[in-house]
């Protein structure tokens, strides 16, 4: 077989690349035309002495060509010349602790002064927060300004010892951060489902599924009251953005069980979604971080089939993500979903892995899906300033809005695939679609 | 005896034409005592459309059984995706 090889020649051999039969060029090589010859290094003896110089202190330049060989096997000569490997690369996949980016290039990306310029902001949209909780202080102080908040309609879990906007800053307060970036005036609501402690004579329900349940119930209650005003039906638009799952089945009923919920569409979480749904609230959650090239521990190694309940539900978005160089993190759960649920999930990719809240550190990024999910949130939440959930654009059609307008990344095909979904997240064409 | 919330619970549903059913209602419905649904949960909504409503229920409380009108559906353990 042909295999695809780099030389560094002197010039009086590279240049004799064009009479190769006559010439001095490397017996055995057979150059590719489409690739130039590329000066390296100078003429200097470091040059020289490394790739053995015929003639001191010549220009050397770099040839890409093909040598009839096995990749097991490759000639570590040709006509006194090393040659040199040249392999197949990829993009690295974003998997360690290191930032790609900053908030900022993901509103680049996100093209949030175009949503600004159409007075798609947030304005008079709640963006519920079901996490650990949102620390208000902390996120003045990243923002340089005091985010809307609505500390009436959020809920405090009985016997945590603080109360709703001044939770002790972790995840909740990443995501409360990430959903701002495209949507700066929308009103954060906050549910810190993950902070829910057993209270003294009270349930336990902490990082429990039932506690989401109750959560959905009472926002679906308020949201639909027909008040007005007061309680959650005086907003806009309300989007709800759950960066929250489980890793793996072993969480859950064993395999085959009726009642279990990561493959269950007839489980009673997944029935209450598409309640929200067709409610006209829109919801968002991460796919996981159960993806092959890193995947979390708690994953144990499961990658297949790793979108799993709420995430794989056909009455939710789910959520992939991508860094601000549009590869897909490594983490990020793969497509197809469960066996059971709707099959292609996630629906698209937004941003994560970026700086932004420094919930963690000054130094550490918004990662995950976790922050990938409140990023498409806020897009949604921008759109709904404008564009009523209420009208025919109930949140089944703005769902397919994002899927069809979703931009295929360089080197994929275009539909649905299961590292990216549907693509990555394009909100101003369906700003734009709907005469914004 | 109240219900003990440090047991293992598991999610019920429960039907209700005109509106939640009360917890008492729920328990008859699922032919348990009523000390056996948590009542910081209560009845919760699922679904309007169907009349369908979720309890908490203590694991222990329940046989082997599966009834699709009713569960035992599973209350797992949820975490970030961080």
């Amino acid at each position: 077989m042909q295999i695809p090889v780099i030389m560094v020649l002197p010039s009086s051999v590279a240049m004799s690349a064009g009479v190769v039969e006559g010439g001095t060029f490397p017996q055995g090589l057979q150059l590719d035309p489409n690739y130039p010859m590329v000066p390296f290094g100078g003429n200097g003896p470091a040059i020289t002495a490394a790739f053995g110089d015929e003639t001191e202190r010549e220009q050397h330049y770099v040839v890409r060509g093909f040598v009839e060989a096995s990749l097991e096997d490759p000639p570590q000569m040709l006509d006194g010349h090393v040659v040199y490997a040249d392999p197949e690369i990829a993009p690295f996949v974003t998997c360690g602790a290191d930032a790609v980016g900053a908030a900022s290039d993901v509103a680049t990306l996100l093209q949030t002064d175009e949503l600004l310029r159409r007075g798609m902001d947030g304005t008079n949209v709640g963006v519920v927060i079901l996490d650990t909780g949102i620390n208000l202080t902390h996120l003045e102080s990243v923002l340089g300004y005091v985010p809307n908040f609505d500390s009436a309609n959020s809920w405090t879990p009985p016997g945590v010892g603080w109360t709703a906007g001044d939770a002790p800053v972790d995840h909740g307060t990443m995501c409360a951060f990430d959903a701002l970036i495209a949507a700066p005036s929308a009103t954060l609501i906050d549910y810190p489902i993950l902070s829910a402690n057993a209270p003294t004579g009270g349930s336990v329900m902490s990082g429990f599924l039932s506690t989401a349940l109750l959560a959905f119930a009472g926002i679906h209650g308020s949201w639909n009251s027909g008040v007005g005003s007061g309680d959650l039906s005086q907003y806009s638009g309300l989007v709800v953005s759950n960066s929250w799952g489980i890793f793996h089945p072993s969480w859950d009923f064993p395999a085959g069980h009726p009642g279990r919920y990561c493959d269950n569409p007839n489980h009673p979480f997944i029935l209450q979604l598409e309640t929200m749904s067709m409610g006209a609230i829109d919801v968002f959650f991460a796919a996981g971080n159960c993806g092959a090239d890193c995947p979390d521990g708690r994953c144990q190694n499961r990658s297949v089939e790793s979108i799993m309940g709420a995430s794989a539900s056909v009455d939710a978005l789910s959520i992939a993500g991508c860094d601000i160089n549009n590869e897909r993190v490594g983490y990020s759960s793969q497509g197809p979903s469960i066996a059971g649920m709707y099959g292609m999930k996630p629906d698209f990719t937004a941003y994560t892995h970026f700086l932004g809240s420094q919930a963690f550190g000054v130094d550490v990024p918004d990662s995950g899906t976790s922050a990938a999910c409140p990023v498409a949130a806020g897009c949604m939440a921008a759109l709904r300033t404008h564009i009523s959930p209420r009208t025919p654009a109930t949140p089944y059609m703005m769902y397919s809005h994002f899927r069809q307008q979703a931009t295929t990344p360089a080197g994929q095909s275009t539909g649905w695939n299961g590292d990216y979904g549907y693509g990555i997240i394009n909100t101003v064409p369906i700003a734009v679609g709907f005469g914004h | 005896m109240p219900f003990d919330a440090t047991r293992e619970a598991v999610l019920m549903t429960v039907k209700g034409s005109d509106g939640p059913p009360s917890l008492a209602e729920a328990a008859e419905q699922l032919g348990l005592p009523v000390d056996e649904l948590d009542p910081a949960f209560g009845v919760v909504m699922v679904s309007p459309r169907r009349g369908l409503y979720s309890v908490r229920v203590a694991a222990s409380a329940l046989g082997d059984g599966f009834d699709p009108e009713k569960g035992p559906y599973s209350d797992p353990k949820i975490a970030p995706m961080r």
